[in-house]
């Protein structure tokens, strides 16, 4: 590794690091197309990119894995393969780990995760579809994502007798090691090299060995020998002829991973929850014809350690799944009898491992349900038809025991997986005479972008049900699909393809809310891929160049100053020097000259200051497109539906503060899933749509920046805040009783506070909420929470935008511009003095029939105005409801201003949100309207009582209002 | 980060005990300022007013591009001066712990250097109706008083003034924490 060009590192981290991000956006909207041939090119590109800049400088793993990739992506390009949501999985694993060796090699100049599970796992995908190999990635990347998190760890507890060298060598070794053995033992059972692979296992357990020996880890070393043993006496039962189950394996190599610090911390829960669904991962992408061992061969641990509750909690998953694939087919297969038998083994081999288990109670419950199995197949065999609803009430008994237990998930992936199969063949069949109609019925289909989703959503709404009814409405729906599949069976080439004009012919038809918002999406996306094309600049040095059109701008100013000079000296000459009109033409045409010339350059500088402060300022995109993955990612493994609505993208924001919202938002984001979005199940029992809304908005509201994320889910429930405060002492119950319902919602920002009632692997552990305020408050934002129990969240940041550019109507009174945003004014009228009126004190004009009180800004601000003129402006204005109008001596127009914040007391109540800097550097005030019509308000209400009302206002602090915002709000 | 402190050190080695005062004036009093906290003296600025804000905050100036407040160091001070008629004056813009603050004095003189050991602290009569807590120190050079401000208390304090109800030792105590 040390041959990598450390000087061409840092350009490399910044390139790839752009290329990672638009491979992230493309990857997630391959997950929805997998087909899309213009994608996969799309995502091609990056790829190559980074591959070329790695090798270039000598960025071994990188680009050999990228270059796996490619591999990958070419065959995935010409067609000579298909991509399915497994092989894309592995694409964007292949991008996290590319983002994980980025992250290294800026840390330490170094690669340290390994690829070669990665590696491997494209290899397979290369050599064998994705059929086979399904099972390995997800497992395989379990230990590796384990061993690669946690190396530090280990590092640090051995750090005293080993060298660190010598350790993270050993440490590869036994990754290395592993990931054969994993490859090895998947689904050994079923393999037919069973000997082959049994020796690469041996081998495997030789190397361990000896490296551990060479280390002094003698328990490991001895371990090991144990292996090795039964591996010799395994092997020679094999080539006996012996069919033996072999899954034995799977013991000894979950007991060798406990030897590892960061596999025994499996044994805590969240952990075990993490490899749980990592299980059911796998389970989700297994065939359904998987066979499976029997586990009453094996021998090892006597206790019930939580890893092998994993294993065998991963292999229940699994075969309820395939007992479930069996029983969705059971009502229209040919060979029922023949089902119910599969079911029957399936039950005895879950039998046999509950007994491994020790779980007596529920190995009979198998023997019950093979018994009754039993007894309908001898019926059917008879020739009389069952009817088969038991199956279902055993499953829900089955989901007793095992709460967790995810029953709809898998079979229903299969089917799903199944049904478009079947719809790609059917779209590819050219000959049957069905053809009409199944291409009308995949068009239809088709014509949701999110087809998984719906097939999945209808799917699962079907199965739930137990009725007869409900099952033959389903079947019949299968039937529609697989009908056109009977005639014939056509390789399949590139479904997505002839696909796609059907969905664009349909394209004037309803177009959901969801396909709306997906072309959105995409055209977003379009914009974004141009302004991809950009320059990467040092943000000092844009910082150092604002500051010098600044002085430029001065400087302009100073020449503005000299004509005035000028024009003082020509008067000067002219009455004192008594010059003939010839002498003073001269001067004159050069006053006039400098003059144009002086205009000249401030018009320039004027633009230039400008275009370097929009230089700063970033779509909230920036931040925004990364979080359809991380809900992607949250939703994974779980049995929630989140469908992620983004608006406003657009509000631009300044980078920084672009940046330091990222964190937060995720926190927020974050929350939303893990807490406020019910699962599935729930929503339904809820009456709510099964797939949840996340609706992420910003808006800019008068000086803010307004970042909503809202979600429909079971929202904040106060009385269980109340009782975790009481119960962690926070507050009394005396206390609480006397506090606002918000001041309740807002205990979820103390630190340390969680109603979570276990930790998952994401989020509960009571740091987040308060961390978010923190940094909020940092950007002198504030956070608020609106919530209804059982109906949803909304988290409300308020950002100011400092920098932010807004539109403002700049108007002149007396000698000061000022700039009102564009957003709070409603119209600007003239009027003529007489058509104000007096009215208890304050001035009142009529507008169309109503009376709306009118304010003078120069009294307002007490500035001088111009003499009183005939006409007058009206700036007229609303905030909060209130409607006033302001009366200014002229209106300059409309102008795009950079709002640049004022120093706290001098902004204090003043009326002003900032100020901005006009053309020829003189500052120009910002109005805050709605602090102004309060303003107005107060001398409305209390005319007589003005000054004290004002000396009030001002003597009211800061800093605790500031707190007041985010605790009472 | 280390480059700076390096020089620093030099410089302390160096002019062993030796500060470096910009000297300025307003109304009738001499003052001195550390010559690190200054970043600029500018004449004659362009200073906005800006309404409805606290009596000696005189506006905010543009400097290249940045709003700097700027606050009239006689109001400030509550300076009593006989002869109030000026012509003039100048503009110290100071770095005061990354806050940039202008101030408005009346003329500024020239850079002094004196011994540290010759500052002391202040007398405990109230200078021209100074109060003693803005003051850090006072040295005397040829005959006539300097008095070094506190800036960080200057500052610091009126936006106490602003903040008003809250206790002074609790802001004391948040600003060290802070610090």
């Amino acid at each position: 590794m040390s041959e990598i060009e450390l000087s061409q590192l840092p350009d490399f981290i910044v390139e790839a690091t752009e290329h990672l991000e638009e491979m992230e956006t493309l990857l997630l909207q391959l997950a929805d197309n997998p087909n899309d041939l213009e994608i996969l090119n799309e995502i091609f590109r990056p790829i190559h990119t980074i591959k070329g800049s790695a090798q270039f400088i000598g960025i071994a793993r990188v680009s050999r894995l990228t270059h796996r990739l490619e591999d990958l992506l070419d065959k995935l390009r010409d067609g000579s393969m298909q991509s399915t949501p497994v092989i894309v999985e592995t694409l964007i694993e292949g991008r996290d780990r590319i983002v994980q060796l980025v992250k290294e090699l800026e840390q330490n100049q170094e690669e340290v995760s390994s690829v070669d599970d990665l590696i491997d796992k494209l290899t397979m995908h290369l050599e064998g579809g994705d059929l086979p190999v399904a099972e390995t990635p997800s497992v395989e990347a379990e230990t590796s994502s384990l061993l690669s998190s946690d190396d530090q760890s280990v590092a640090g507890e051995f750090h005293e007798e080993n060298d660190e060298e010598l350790f993270s060598i050993y440490l590869n070794q036994v990754r290395e090691q592993s990931s054969v053995i994993q490859a090895a033992i998947d689904d050994i059972d079923n393999a037919a090299d069973k000997e082959r692979r049994l020796l690469n296992c041996l081998d495997a357990v030789n190397k361990l060995r000896s490296s551990a020996n060479y280390m002094g880890y003698d328990e490991i070393a001895e371990f090991c020998n144990g292996w090795h043993d039964s591996i010799v006496e395994a092997n020679k039962a094999v080539l006996k002829g012996k069919d033996i189950a072999l899954s034995f394996m799977d013991f000894y190599f979950a007991e060798f991973k406990q030897f590892f610090p960061q596999f025994t911390q499996t044994a805590n829960k969240i952990e075990v929850q993490q490899s749980v669904a990592e299980s059911k991962e796998t389970v989700e992408r297994n065939a359904p014809e998987m066979q499976q061992q029997n586990v009453s061969g094996s021998v090892i641990q006597e206790e019930n350690d939580e890893e092998l509750l994993a294993i065998f909690l991963n292999q229940l998953q699994e075969k309820v799944s395939d007992l479930k694939a069996i029983t969705a087919d059971l009502d229209d297969a040919v060979d029922k009898e023949g089902q119910l038998r599969n079911c029957i083994s399936i039950l005895n081999k879950l039998t046999a491992s509950a007994n491994y288990m020790g779980y007596e109670e529920i190995a009979e419950f198998y023997v019950g349900w093979a018994e009754t199995l039993g007894e309908a197949a001898k019926t059917i065999s008879r020739g009389k038809d069952v009817s088969l609803s038991f199956m279902d009430f055993y499953f829900a008994e089955l989901k007793q025991y095992f709460p967790g237990l995810d029953l709809q998930k898998e079979p229903v992936h299969e089917t799903v997986k199944r049904s478009i199969e079947n719809e790609a063949v059917q779209v590819e069949s050219p000959v049957d005479d069905d053809l009409e109609s199944a291409l009308s019925a995949s068009a239809e289909i088709q014509q949701d972008d999110d087809l998984f989703g719906r097939l999945n959503n209808a799917l699962k709404e079907s199965i739930h049900q137990v009725s007869k009814t409900e099952y033959e409405t389903l079947n019949s729906v299968f039937d529609e699909m697989v009908s056109p599949k009977k005639g014939e069976k056509q390789v399949s080439e590139k479904p997505a393809k002839p696909a796609k004009p059907e969905r664009r012919a349909s394209g004037d038809r309803r177009m959901d809310e969801r396909r709306l918002f997906e072309e959105r999406r995409r055209m977003r996306e379009g914009n974004e891929r141009k302004t991809r094309r950009s320059l990467r600049v040092d943000s000092e040095k844009i910082d150092t160049l604002m500051n010098q059109v600044g002085e430029l701008v001065v400087d302009r100013s100073y020449f503005v100053q000299l004509l005035n000079e000028l024009g003082d000296l020509q008067q000067y000459l002219k009455e004192n020097l008594n010059l003939e009109q010839k002498e003073l033409k001269m001067i004159r045409t050069f006053n006039y000259r400098l003059a144009e010339a002086i205009s000249g350059l401030g018009r320039t500088s004027n633009e230039l200051q400008e275009g370097v402060m929009k230089m700063r300022m970033l779509p909230i995109s920036q931040i925004f497109n990364r979080y359809p993955r991380l809900v992607h990612d949250l939703t994974h493994n779980t049995d929630k539906k989140v469908n992620l609505v983004v608006n406003g993208e657009e509000t631009e924001l300044d980078k920084m503060i672009v940046e330091e919202l990222s964190d937060p938002l995720i926190h927020i984001i974050r929350n939303a899933v893990d807490h406020g979005i019910e699962s599935i199940e729930d929503r339904k029992l809820a009456g709510k749509q099964p797939e949840a809304t996340l609706a992420l908005e910003a808006y800019q509201e008068s000086n803010n920046i307004v970042i909503e994320v809202t979600d429909d889910g079971r929202g904040i429930d106060r009385q269980k805040i109340k009782n975790k405060a009481i119960e962690k002492g926070l507050f009394t119950s005396d206390e609480l009783e006397r506090m606002s319902p918000s001041e309740i919602t807002n205990i979820i920002l103390t630190a340390g506070f969680s109603t979570a009632e276990k930790v998952t692997n994401t989020s509960g552990r009571g740091v987040g909420m308060d961390v978010v305020r923190k940094n909020i408050e940092k950007l002198n934002g504030s956070l608020e929470i609106e919530s209804k129990h059982g109906a949803g969240t909304r988290m409300r940041v308020k950002i100011p935008l400092t920098l932010a550019i807004i539109h403002a109507l700049m108007i002149r009174t007396g000698a000061d511009i000022f700039a009102i945003p564009l957003a709070n004014v409603d119209e600007t009228v003239r009027i003529n003095v007489g058509d104000i009126s007096m009215i208890e004190g304050v001035e009142v004009i009529y507008l169309r029939g109503q009376s709306l009180p009118v304010f003078r800004l120069s009294t307002l601000f007490g500035i001088r105005s111009d003499k009183d003129t005939e006409r007058l402006y009206v700036v007229i204005v609303s905030s909060g409801g209130q409607r006033v109008g302001f009366v200014v001596d002229e209106m300059m127009g409309q102008d795009e201003v950079v709002i640049k914040p004022l120093v706290d007391y001098v902004q204090e109540k003043s009326g002003f949100s900032g100020a901005t800097i006009i053309g020829d550097g003189r500052i120009s005030l910002i109005l805050d309207v709605y602090e102004m019509v309060r303003i107005t308000a107060e001398r409305q209400s209390k005319k007589h009582h003005e000054q004290a009302a004002r000396l009030k206002a001002k003597i009211k602090p800061k800093s605790k209002s500031d707190e007041h915002t985010i605790n009472n709000n | 980060m280390a480059e700076k402190f390096n020089i620093d050190e030099t410089d302390d080695s160096e002019d062993e005990g030796l500060m470096q005062l910009v000297g300025f004036g307003v109304a009738n009093e001499r003052f001195g300022v550390d010559i690190l906290m200054v970043q600029e003296i500018l004449r004659s600025a362009v200073v906005t007013a800006v309404p409805n804000s606290p009596e000696f905050v005189e506006g905010v100036l543009n400097l290249r591009g940045n709003i700097v407040p700027v606050i009239d160091l006689r109001k400030r001070l509550n300076l009593y001066d006989a002869n109030k008629s000026q012509k003039k004056s100048w503009v110290l813009i100071l770095n005061i712990d990354n806050r940039v603050v202008g101030f408005i004095v009346d003329h500024v003189t020239e850079v002094l250097k004196i011994e540290e050991k010759r500052v002391e602290a202040a007398p405990d009569i109230i200078v021209s109706g100074l109060e003693s807590q803005y003051i850090q120190g006072v040295c005397e050079i040829d005959g006539s008083l300097i008095i070094i401000l506190d800036f960080d208390l200057v500052l610091f304090n009126e936006e106490q003034k602003v903040l008003g109800e809250m206790d002074v030792d609790e802001l004391l105590l948040s600003e060290s924490e802070i610090v």
